[in-house]
């Protein structure tokens, strides 16, 4: 039976088509607004890029005198080379930089984070008085126009520059770097490592808006370096997070600076977006305008995942493993697309093991000497570059390279030797007593330990694979205990782990304080293995103290020799960097500091042909 | 006029008869019977030290020596089965002395079985082992964890391309045999996959018996409890877990049961509310039987079927888990698992076909073979779907 139409139905039939229609409606006009938006964005983005121009003009004096000879003479030197850069005939501005991180990051507040990759962000952030010249290593003024040494070295003032202001317009003065220095010495803030180095200025004071001094309690070989080194932050910024120290230790991604590129929000990073994102700063100071609109990093974990990345295009550049260095050599299309680049680069890092030897207050097996040189002589480190790293990686003495005056070439690694260590490990009390095959201490407890590293890297999970099976010949038994990056530092902070596999950057000369002076043995400092040795400390403050290179150079390698004997940590080897990047990244140059991609100022840029990003 | 035919076959038994006819479900358990077999006897299958041999005329079994506990256990757990099995009892009964057994060679094993600590397997290849008057190796010579070192193995090589020594199905990124690995990871396969279900399947039991027994305020609260257990997504549960307390098969085992016992708590819900009401459920309770009695053997009983069939998807989804987290990397270090070998398949850019094809065709019979089971039991239980229903004998 059917059911005739009632009117009541009807009723509710146009209410619905009434209801539709004007969904449909409102939808149609929300767009229309988007489409609006986005035309005034574009305006806006124009309107950027003129005054962009118009400043870099002003700031090369073009508008001033009208002589264009004469415009070099007005860009400070550490523009200099960005300065030719942009005077290339493809140069162009815009395109952005996008690169890969291999761990999610803890956070990018400046001085609580802890890993490479934050300050990696950082320095496109903040700036510091002054930088050194890629070509000739001597330092140059950046936000400081020039400086004075007194003759005793105690004293240094800077001049700085007038014109320079933070990304969100507020000038920098001599208040501001007070301010940094104050900030960094105040107790609660969570900066133990900083702390432990500017703890040797006694004072840092303005004179007037654009001089300020820092006078050192005792001479100090880097003096120079870390005054001048010290990233400015904005006093109207971080000075709220004095009362609330907390807030600040805790903070994700509180970064705001004068540096060319800014957080789009200087407060809210937090690490679960993932990547992060920096966009140009229209109102950067300097005297050549930066090439990229946006500086992007994606967290990519996976080695191979990273690789299919840069093979699609979605990544500048990728660091090749040396198993695939080789093959990537012979892959038409990595290298119809890339310039590749194969260099031990001047200031690399070394990777090592560290031997805890305090843990909740006691001492561990690893404070014996004896231990620490017995695991020296098993790790073969010629196999693990020969297997693991294919050759592309040279042994490792001490923190010291092998190219550096701090080094004594006298000393040669550790040659892998079990005699010497199953010698080493009976006379420190370890045998087979229970004939299980592992060695077991006075006490009867078996020699075993847990080497803590990072999951997702392929080559370290190799290497301590191939540990294991070298470690097991002298009866020790290295059991694998793979984490995460963030849980990994927080352990590191507890001081939680037998032993460790990590890596240090490391810089044109090396300072041993941060990593082996016993007073970094503190809770968050970066002798995080406990590691506590009079002499050495002795030396190292000695060294620090000595302003004369002459005079240095025999304490460091005096420090080194205690370093090989002791080795607190197993020194392992120093890779070479096997870099692939796309062809549409031009001016790569190779500098003393190692090459130039996305070295600040930035000198890279890409023709207009091949931009890829609008934006 | 039809005559009621009575079967002379109890039900478990009929349903197993049914069950069994049919192909797929033949080659299913065909799959996993083999799968067993070669997890008992891992060992003596694939190893780098010698199963037997005689040196200076004195006979010794070096594999035996380096039998682990867990091997020791699942071996004798092997025996006891199989000859529980042809005991004439009842299947509780069966099941009891299995337990029973097993427990008492667990204790056994941990007791007497003492295997070196550190395994140096370049040594098998030295001369304690090679100036031997005989030997009798494995079928393939190589332990899972051995990555021949001393060999030179260059890792990630395809089948039959490695110099000196042959493998079957490549070697892995480390080096080690492929084959050996994909041997001895058929025992995590099969373990988490029983093991995980079984503890799923025990909570969801309680729960469901529970809460379909007394129905009511009880059975509102429990299908609360399954409806928040339903919305834990395992995978991250267990990707977090991995992150802050390391990693270990056990703790998988008992997070992916833990997390995963909600579906037969409904099954057998859904069952005991039917029943309930029934006349022998009554008079069970009308006996005064204690409330473990009427649940578990009385109900049960006649309510565990659907849940078989559940069962068999529930083992198939655990295996899958394992796999996923091998794959991504978050699996036991060094233990073999065809996740993890799935895992090699692309590196470094390359498409290594035998970590693709070797593992990954194990997971896809595997986890086929217990859908073809589970199928072939929901076939053969749900009289709707069986064809054959009303004129069975």
């Amino acid at each position: 039976m059917e059911k005739p139409f009632a009117s009541r139905d009807w009723t509710l039939y146009s209410l619905v088509c009434l209801a539709l229609v004007l969904i449909v409606l409102t939808m149609y006009q929300i767009d229309r607004q988007w489409l609006k938006l986005s035309e005034m964005q574009a305006a806006l983005a124009e309107q950027a890029q003129a005054m962009r121009e118009l400043r870099s003009l002003a700031g090369s004096g073009a508008l001033a005198a009208q002589t264009p000879n004469a415009q070099p003479a007005s860009i400070a030197p550490a523009f200099q080379r960005a300065y030719v850069a942009s005077k290339m005939p493809d140069y162009a501005q815009g395109d952005w930089s996008v690169e890969a991180f291999g761990t999610n990051l803890k956070t990018i507040t400046p001085l609580v984070s802890t890993d490479a990759y934050a300050s990696n962000v950082q320095s496109y952030v903040q700036e510091s008085l002054i930088s050194r010249n890629p070509d000739t290593l001597a330092w140059e003024g950046l936000i400081a126009k020039s400086w004075t040494v007194s003759d005793d070295g105690l004293t240094i003032s800077f001049d700085l520059r007038d014109d320079v202001t933070f990304s969100d317009g507020q000038p920098l003065t001599a208040d501001d770097v007070v301010f940094s220095f104050n900030f960094i010495m105040t107790e609660a803030i969570q900066a133990p490592r900083e702390r432990a180095y500017l703890q040797k200025i006694q004072s840092v004071k303005a004179e007037g808006k654009y001089r300020v001094v820092f006078t050192y309690k005792e001479p100090y070989f880097e003096a120079l370096s870390l005054a001048g080194g010290m990233n400015i932050m904005p006093k109207h910024f971080y000075e709220p997070y004095l009362k609330e120290p907390q807030k600040f230790n805790e903070s994700k991604g509180l970064l705001l600076g004068s540096g060319p590129y800014k957080l789009a929000d200087p407060k809210s990073w937090t690490p679960d977006q993932g990547n992060v994102e920096l966009v140009r700063n229209e109102r950067y100071w300097g005297d050549v305008q930066p090439t990229y609109n946006r500086i992007l990093w994606k967290i990519i974990q996976n080695d191979s995942a990273r690789l299919t990345t840069y093979r699609n295009g979605d990544i500048d550049s990728y660091s090749a493993r040396a198993s695939e260095y080789k093959q990537l050599q012979n892959d038409a299309q990595i290298q119809a697309k890339s310039q590749s680049f194969e260099y031990m680069p001047p200031v690399v890092g070394y990777s090592y093991i560290g031997w805890n030897q305090v843990r909740a207050g006691k001492p561990t097996r690893f404070a014996d000497k004896r231990v620490r040189q017995a695991m020296s002589y098993l790790t073969d480190t010629s196999r693990i570059i020969k297997d693991v790293f294919l050759g592309y990686a040279e042994p490792a003495v001490s923190p010291f390279g092998n190219a550096s005056k701090q080094h004594d070439s006298a000393l040669q690694p550790y040659q892998a030797n079990l005699d010497k260590a199953k010698a080493l490990l009976k006379d420190a009390g370890y045998e087979d007593r229970n004939k299980d095959g592992v060695l077991e201490d006075k006490a009867g407890q078996p020699f075993e330990f847990k080497l803590t590293y990072f999951q997702a890297n392929e080559d370290t999970s190799r290497m301590v694979l191939l540990l294991k099976d070298l470690y097991a010949k002298a009866g020790v038994k290295l059991v694998p205990f793979p984490q995460e990056w963030p849980v990994m530092l927080e352990n590191l902070d507890k001081k939680d782990f037998d032993a460790i596999t990590l890596g240090w950057t490391s810089s044109i000369e090396t300072d041993l304080f941060q990593a082996f002076h016993s007073s970094q043995a503190i809770s968050k400092g970066d002798n995080f293995i406990g590691y506590q040795n009079q002499e050495l400390d002795k030396l190292i403050d000695a060294a620090r103290r000595t302003v004369d290179e002459g005079k240095r150079m025999p304490l460091w390698q005096q420090a080194e020799r205690i370093l090989y004997e002791d080795q607190p940590y197993t020194f392992l080897m120093r890779r070479k960097s096997l870099l692939f990047v796309d062809k549409r990244i031009h001016n790569l140059q190779m500098t003393k500091l190692g090459l130039n991609l996305g070295s600040l100022p930035l000198e890279n840029y890409v023709p207009l042909a091949q931009q890829k990003y609008t934006q | 006029m039809t005559k009621p035919v009575v079967s002379r076959q109890s039900f478990a038994a009929r349903i197993w008869r049914r069950t069994l006819d049919g192909v797929g479900v033949k080659f299913g358990l065909a799959w996993v019977g083999v799968l067993v077999l070669f997890a008992v006897i891992a060992p003596f299958l694939a190893n780098s030290m010698p199963l037997l041999m005689s040196k200076n005329g004195e006979i010794t079994f070096p594999v035996l020596r380096y039998l682990s506990i867990e091997d020791a256990w699942i071996l004798a757990a092997f025996f006891i089965a199989l000859a529980v099995s042809r005991l004439p009892l009842q299947g509780g009964a069966k099941f009891a002395i299995f337990l029973a057994g097993t427990a008492v060679a667990a204790l056994i094993a941990n007791l007497t079985v003492q295997p070196p600590a550190l395994v140096i397997y370049d040594d098998f290849r030295g001369p304690e082992y090679t100036q031997v008057d005989w030997k009798i190796m494995p079928p393939i010579p190589y332990a899972p964890g051995d990555y021949l070192r001393d060999l030179g193995s260059k890792g990630l090589e395809a089948p039959f391309a490695s110099e000196g020594h042959t493998h079957w199905m490549g070697t892995e990124e480390n080096g080690a045999d492929v084959l050996s690995r994909m041997i001895h990871a058929s025992r995590i396969a099969l373990s988490i996959g029983f093991i995980a279900t079984g503890i799923a399947l025990a909570i969801g039991i309680v729960v469901g018996g529970l809460m379909g027994y007394f129905s009511g305020v009880v059975d509102m609260l429990g299908m609360r409890l399954v409806e928040i257990f339903e919305d834990i997504p395992t995978l991250f549960l267990l990707l977090t877990f991995v992150a802050f307390f390391g990693r270990s098969l056990y703790m998988m085992m008992v997070i992916i049961g833990v997390t995963g016992w909600s579906g037969y708590a409904r099954y057998v819900r859904t069952e005991f509310l039917k029943l309930r009401k029934q006349d022998y459920v009554q008079a069970a309770i009308a006996s005064g039987l204690p409330l473990p009695s009427i649940l578990f053997r009385h109900m049960l009983p006649n309510g565990v079927a659907p849940l078989l069939v559940a069962v068999s998807f529930g083992v198939a989804g655990a295996i899958l888990s394992e796999a996923t987290l091998s794959f991504l990397g978050l699996g036991v270090v060094d233990a073999p698992s065809w996740g993890a070998m799935l895992d090699q398949a692309v590196k470094s850019s390359t498409f290594n076909w035998w970590m693709a094809v070797f593992p990954g065709g194990a997971i896809f019979m595997t986890v086929f073979a217990y859908n073809l089971i589970g199928e072939a039991f929901r076939d053969a239980i749900d009289p709707k779907l069986s064809r054959r229903n009303g004129g069975e004998s």
